[in-house]
């Protein structure tokens, strides 16, 4: 069940009907009716995986009610043990355990030995690295004594699988979203309209900017040995248009969601594309995760309070961590560790904070020092995606190699001036708009022109509605 | 709350005669230039299209109807028993009637070609079930078309069920088209914009050789990938199935003789048979003879609706070779001449094409006016 299906449609009334006309009187109502629909807004992908989910979060249940009560020391970090080896064992047997079996069998091929291993077929569980960083993220708080444990497990099996961002998050952080279902939640008639403009902008990004583009890379990097340099450059650069609404277009339809129901998720995205470098790009996209790494991992291991070398060590850990996170294949990686070599130069020269504040929202544009900044960050970006997009490393290799040597290609691709202008008004009204939290707000404009540009942006949105391009990409991590 | 959701209500409601009306106003006043059809299409029948328009030496004989024509019928074979035919087979899996008659008007309507024989496979009213999205069925179905889908079962004696789901099924596109749903690529097309859409539905073979026939054995043997895989994983589910108890298969589609005499259906003429005695008349201004096609396999619960049809037919003194029962012709529901449950394999297909061809061989020519179907 997916957020721009019909099916979705008939599942949100009914459930958001439910939650405020039947289960409003009372919290653990609330906490048990939002545990249970999450259910079955999981289980509707694959039912057999609810069990997955219910163990996860059964054994971090129990690990926060005993980290709770645990005062020693050791306890309490074989306790946290205990829930690393099984989020990340969980993790690791799922997503990762063939992708190492077969990098082992060719290492070991390499050497001319011959390892009799077989890899299985195991099936994905759909969201699990984005469940399993949520749930790891209470028992670490729990263990840094950052947020006290809950001794009911119906809330946090709510916090756990909370519909709107299980399947692609935002990461929420327990110290964030616990104490919200700890709170009874009334009705805000504001917050629920802001919400319902979150959703409509998200499906904007996701139905017209994202699945179109798509369609294009699609066709791009399956055909890209006889597609010409400027239709490859095309297919990088709306690879990174694509994976940014459709991620980002998730975000925001899940953030809307959530106010409709009356909770508040982490901001994912803050217009990335609009970074004067690689430091603030990665300030501004997938912050969930981003400070995930960097709470949880980078700062643990010295953060920026350690040597330059050790820093430039722990850049590359996050950054190779964060390509794995999304799945197990060397492009990935790659991914990771071609982002740690733009960011390192920016790390050595202590440059990777100069751009932390947003650029002035009264300019009308940025200054041509800015605007060069942002279009080489861009493509600095661009030419990571290629890695992140292609199916393996050679295709990602051939795919560059043919930017620089299929000048004289001819492959008759035509790409519609749609799309260009679809991107151009998102971008416009990104950038008129970077000081909100998504760019329709329009708080202070005229209610017909404001009901005028939403009735558009909803028609286009049904125009270019297509129930077969429904999956977002980052379902598969 | 109150207020939210008087608001949403009202402006859901505003918006929705936004979308009807500007939906409405861009199909309704665009014209409908000839391109469109292809752009709607499947790649399969733009492919089987361009053949036919561009071929050097014209086909005479052309077999219109679903995959049971398309895997079937075997033009070689046609061609081989019948002197002076050349054939060629335009059938096109999942081809639903209002897009095969569509089809059948895009090739023979405007044609001044002038053919031998022209088969088509009866077929009934399709429920369009969840295939209500895709672009081939919204470009097919217009106010018309829903009516007649709407009075469809209720003239046929469709049982509750298949009411219901022909009711939601036609709602469902007909909603789907006129919301404003997928008119992007309308508004691409008029406004001459390339369209993000790549082949699909491709053969990827070259049909032209194979005179528009391929058999599930060939392709199954020649392609790959997770579609393929499923299916040879259903063939297979099938052999084992089916190789331990042969007349299974012949029991699946055995007609029960009480049926046969309880059909419900009346001899008056419906909407959709009318709408096929329409194509009928466009299609005898082309075509020396038109001959109908129960094909084998037939659905049962399809079967008396196309019984009718061919009363009302043959009662026109038009040809229908009926395949449907498996006490005729037995051999087309046994194994050998298998590839599934609803398909026969190459070998199959040769014994049918041969059997059609026999069966075309005793139709007369008619050159004669169409008369009114008599209604009884």
């Amino acid at each position: 069940m997916v957020f721009n299906s019909f099916t979705f449609l008939i599942y949100f009334l009914v459930v958001f009907f439910a939650y405020w006309f039947l289960f409003q009187k009372n919290l653990r109502l609330q906490n048990l009716f939002i545990f249970a629909v999450s259910y079955l807004f999981y289980g509707w992908w694959d039912y057999r995986f609810l069990g997955l989910l219910f163990l996860s979060s059964i054994i971090d249940f129990f690990i926060g009610v005993f980290l709770e009560r645990t005062e020693g020391a050791g306890k309490r970090k074989a306790l946290l043990a205990v829930s690393l080896i099984f989020n990340l064992g969980l993790l690791g047997f799922f997503k990762y355990y063939n992708f190492f079996v077969d990098s082992f069998i060719t290492a070991f091929e390499s050497l001319g030995i011959s390892l009799q291993a077989r890899t299985l077929s195991i099936i994905l569980p759909v969201g699990i690295s984005f469940y399993t960083f949520q749930s790891l993220s209470y028992t670490i708080d729990v263990y840094k004594k950052d947020l006290k444990a809950t001794t009911d497990f119906i809330l946090f099996g709510a916090f756990v699988s909370f519909f709107p961002q299980l399947v692609a998050g935002p990461i929420e952080r327990a110290v964030h979203l616990i104490p919200q279902f700890q709170k009874k939640r009334f009705f805000d008639y504001a917050i629920a309209k802001d919400g319902v403009k979150q959703i409509l902008w998200g499906m904007f990004k996701k139905v017209v900017v994202a699945d179109t583009c798509g369609a294009y890379t699609n066709y791009i990097f399956d055909h890209h040995e006889y597609m010409s340099s400027i239709s490859l450059l095309t297919g990088a650069v709306f690879f990174a248009f694509q994976i940014y609404c459709d991620f980002s277009g998730y975000s925001d339809m899940a953030l809307g969601l959530s106010k409709l129901f009356g909770f508040r998720l982490m901001t994912n995205f803050r217009y990335p594309y609009f970074s004067r470098d690689v430091a603030e790009f990665w300030r501004r996209w997938h912050i969930s995760l981003t400070t995930w790494f960097r709470d949880y991992v980078y700062i643990p291991l010295g953060g920026s309070r350690v040597s330059v070398a050790k820093q430039v060590r722990n850049t590359f850990i996050i950054f190779i961590l964060s390509g794995f996170w999304h799945g197990a294949n060397w492009t990935f990686i790659v991914w990771g560790a071609l982002n740690a070599c733009y960011f390192i130069p920016l790390l050595l020269m202590r440059r990777n904070r100069k751009n932390v504040a947003d650029i002035h929202s009264s300019y009308l544009l940025p200054s041509p020092q800015e605007g060069l900044a942002i279009l080489f960050t861009f493509a600095l970006t661009c030419l990571a995606w290629i890695f992140f997009r292609a199916e393996n490393m050679s295709q990602a290799l051939s795919y560059i190699g043919g930017i620089f040597t299929h000048y004289s290609y001819s492959d008759g691709l035509h790409i519609g001036a749609d799309i260009f202008f679809f991107i151009g008004i998102m971008l416009l009204l990104e950038w008129m708009q970077r000081n909100s939290e998504y760019p329709i707000q329009f708080l202070e404009l005229s209610r017909p022109l404001k009901a005028g540009i939403y009735f558009s942006i909803a028609f286009i949105v049904v125009a270019y509605f297509n129930l077969n391009n429904q999956g977002f990409i980052y379902f598969q991590f | 709350m109150k207020r939210f959701l008087k608001e949403t209500l009202l402006y859901t409601f505003l918006f929705g005669i936004f979308s009807f009306s500007l939906s409405g106003i861009i199909y309704f006043f665009s014209e409908d230039k000839p391109h469109y059809y292809n752009q709607y299409e499947v790649c399969l029948l733009g492919d089987k299209l361009s053949i036919l328009k561009n071929s050097t030496h014209p086909y005479n004989t052309l077999f219109f109807g679903t995959s049971k024509t398309f895997r079937h019928i075997n033009p070689s074979v046609y061609d081989s028993m019948t002197e002076g035919a050349r054939s060629f087979n335009a059938g096109i899996s999942n081809l639903y009637p209002f897009r095969m008659h569509d089809f059948i008007r895009e090739i023979a309507g405007g044609s001044h070609a002038k053919y031998k024989t022209i088969v088509i496979e009866l077929s009934p009213l399709a429920q369009i079930g969840s295939n209500y999205d895709k672009n081939p069925n919204i470009y097919a179905i217009n106010a018309e078309r829903f009516a007649m889908a709407l009075k469809y079962p209720f003239q046929n004696g469709y049982n509750l069920k298949s009411k219901i789901l022909y009711i939601t099924g036609y709602s469902k596109l007909f909603f789907y088209k006129y919301a404003g749903f997928g008119i992007a690529k309308r508004l691409r097309l008029i406004a001459d914009i390339a369209a993000p859409e790549f082949q699909n539905d491709c053969i990827g073979t070259d049909l032209r050789s194979r005179n528009g026939y391929y058999s599930l054995d060939e392709q199954l043997k020649e392609r790959t990938g997770s579609d393929w895989e499923k299916l040879k994983r259903r063939n297979m589910e099938f052999i084992n199935k089916f190789a331990a108890n042969v007349s299974l298969l012949e029991d699946r589609y055995r007609v029960p003789s009480n049926d046969i005499l309880a059909i419900p259906y009346t001899h008056v003429e419906d909407d959709f048979t009318k709408s096929l005695r329409t194509l009928i008349h466009t299609l005898e201004a082309v075509t020396e003879r038109i001959v109908f096609v129960i094909p084998p396999r037939t659905d049962l619960k399809d079967l008396c609706y196309l019984q009718k049809q061919k009363f009302l037919l043959e009662n026109e003194g038009y040809a229908v070779l009926d395949f449907s029962n498996p006490e005729n012709f037995p051999e087309l529901y046994q194994m050998p001449y298998s590839f599934d449950g609803s398909h026969l394999n190459e070998k199959g297909a040769m014994h049918y094409s041969a059997l059609v061809a026999r069966g075309i061989e005793n139709v007369p020519v008619l050159n004669k006016p169409l008369k009114a179907f008599k209604a009884e």
